[in-house]
């Protein structure tokens, strides 16, 4: 009787136990077998030896990092963005639509702005390779003008083009999970000394043509002209390469993690120099009560951008890098923990006024923002800023 | 596929949620729970040739999963393992009551509840998994019962087999 009464103690105290901790979880042997190396192509084993000394090598770094505490930087950018051509279709030209934003600067009367790209499409897709810009209507034939775009869409371009230009910019984006799915080309505009220079609205207004590969070929209305300063010299507009959207995570909520920028608070404004590697710390602190385990390691966005003379709120990128965050060594971050991990920031050697002197002095390059974002899909991303400088 | 593969795949099909469940209230998150059934796994994959046969394969995987568990927490281990964690329900807690009972046991007590109501493990599996004799499984096991049962209003008919433990 006693055993009895012992068994359904037992009984009792088991279901009520499995029943508050739950039973319903997505089991998965593949995932199991991939952790222990036991789920890789033949190919991999081919690469076995080259892997075992990136092994030793990562393994020497990690053990410096234990040292001293800091994550060591990856420096590996979002495989999915220069390889998904391979990949994701290229968009049909009636899913991608854009817009044309235009802002004056005060002071020279020139416009800075940029051709947003969206898709509209149910799918992810991609565009990929150069633009095609022009002006068109009435105005812009009787106005000489000309288009500057990127020799290389592989460089660097003179001011404010992205650390590397994207060869392919993916437009991921669906109608139920908007994914980060639009693109920015980056444009300036100056010296319009034909109808409508220096004015406001549509009247008399040329219209820009902006032409992809993939067969889009979108007029949008030109809303501002920028004012003349020479009219013996044709209007110049310069486009510059389009700025990657990085490749979304899949987590549908936000996460508990703050980030800072180690030093953003006692430090005036960290100094960058032209040509030079520029390091600094991100710390991410859980501040849920879970812990927050990486999966595949997200993505981030790191840009640095410079305000507009006699536009302070207007700011323009300069430099815009995305890279994969190094989680690997960290398997979970508890809560109320920070983990920090060490970026690096390649400082282009052309940043600035060596090919655009004379657009240049518009930007003070020394009250730039570094602003770092952890691309996880979500709203409110973890994001932090530093005032930076860039050294002339 | 070896034999042995093959039998930590049947233990991994039939015991997952096993693990999953019982590890979540050792760690206190299931996703985290999730991450260490799987790691626990894949070094038991990568281990398999350490097993020497010489109690349930079952045990010896959740030997593996508490260590894991442990170094997924960060925390050294400096002590036995039965007495080194600080179980807890994972938040946000289905049964107020019982959490509140699971919370009053000693570490140690905890855990072996957590290995026999929800792993569902025997004496002789506990004793082995936590590196103590059965018959201190036994003896921590019934005074977990009787504590859980009266913090529980169960009738406790364990009473007298703690008393012949202690």
């Amino acid at each position: 009787m006693k055993r009895h009464e012992t068994d359904k103690l037992d009984r009792m105290l088991s279901e009520r136990l499995k029943k508050a901790l739950g039973s319903d979880g997505p089991a998965d042997w593949l995932d199991v077998r991939r952790r222990a190396g036991e789920a890789k192509t033949a190919l991999y084993w081919s690469r076995r030896r080259v892997l075992l000394v990136a092994g030793v090598l990562v393994l020497a770094v990690g053990a410096c990092a234990g040292s001293t505490g800091v994550i060591p930087w990856l420096n590996k950018e979002p495989k999915s963005v220069p390889f998904r051509p391979q990949i994701l279709p290229i968009c049909s030209p009636k899913n991608v639509q854009a817009k044309l934003y235009l802002q004056r600067q005060k002071a020279s009367g020139n416009l800075t702005g940029s051709i947003v790209l969206a898709n509209t499409g149910h799918t992810r897709c991609a565009v990929a390779g150069q633009a095609k810009v022009s002006l068109v209507g009435s105005a812009a034939r009787a106005t000489h003008w000309r288009v500057e775009l990127p020799k290389d869409p592989s460089e660097p371009g003179p001011l404010f083009s992205p650390g590397r230009i994207q060869p392919q910019t993916e437009l991921g984006m669906t109608p139920a999970v908007r994914r980060g799915g639009h693109s920015s080309v980056y444009l300036w505009w100056e010296n319009w000394c034909g109808p409508g220079s220096g004015t406001d609205g549509f009247a008399g207004k040329p219209a820009l043509k902006f032409e992809i590969p993939n067969g889009s070929k979108l007029v949008l209305p030109v809303y501002r002209l920028p004012g003349c300063s020479n009219s013996r010299k044709p209007s110049l507009l310069r486009v510059f390469g389009a700025t990657p959207a990085l490749p979304p995570m899949h987590w549908k909520t936000n996460l508990p993690l703050r980030a800072a920028i180690v030093g953003a608070q006692t430090t005036k404004r960290f100094r960058l120099q032209r040509g030079e590697t520029f390091h600094y710390r991100v710390a991410l602190t859980n501040t849920g009560t879970s812990p927050v385990r990486f999966g595949d390691c997200p993505s981030y966005g790191e840009d640095v951008s410079v305000p507009v003379k006699g536009d302070p709120k207007m700011m323009l990128p300069i430099i815009v890098n995305g890279y994969l965050l190094n989680c690997r060594p960290v398997k979970a971050i508890a809560p109320g923990k920070t983990v920090t991990f060490a970026i690096e920031l390649p400082v282009p050697k052309n940043l600035g006024s060596v090919d655009a002197p004379k657009t240049s002095k518009f930007f003070p390059l020394d009250r730039g923002t570094l602003t770092w974002t952890l691309s996880t899909g979500s709203k409110r991303p973890p994001t932090a800023t530093a005032p930076v400088r860039v050294d002339r | 596929m070896d034999r042995q593969t093959k039998a930590i795949e049947d233990v991994y099909a039939r015991r997952y949620q096993g693990f999953r469940g019982a590890l979540a209230g050792i760690v206190g998150s299931h996703e985290l729970a999730h991450d260490v059934v799987q790691e626990s796994f894949a070094r038991a994959l990568k281990n398999r040739g350490d097993y020497r046969g010489d109690g349930a394969l079952e045990a010896w995987i959740w030997k593996i999963a508490l260590r894991v568990a442990f170094e997924m927490r960060g925390r050294p281990i400096e002590q036995a393992l039965v007495d080194a964690f600080e179980p807890e329900l994972p938040q946000p807690d289905r049964d107020d009551e019982l959490a509140t009972a699971l919370r009053a046991l000693s570490p140690r007590r905890r855990l072996v509840i957590f290995l026999r109501y929800v792993a569902d493990l025997d004496y002789a599996e506990i004793a082995r998994v936590c590196e103590i004799s059965e018959g201190t499984v036994a003896a921590t096991l019934a005074q977990a019962r009787a504590a859980l049962a009266t913090s529980l209003n169960y009738a406790n008919p364990g009473l007298h087999e703690l008393r012949e433990a202690e």
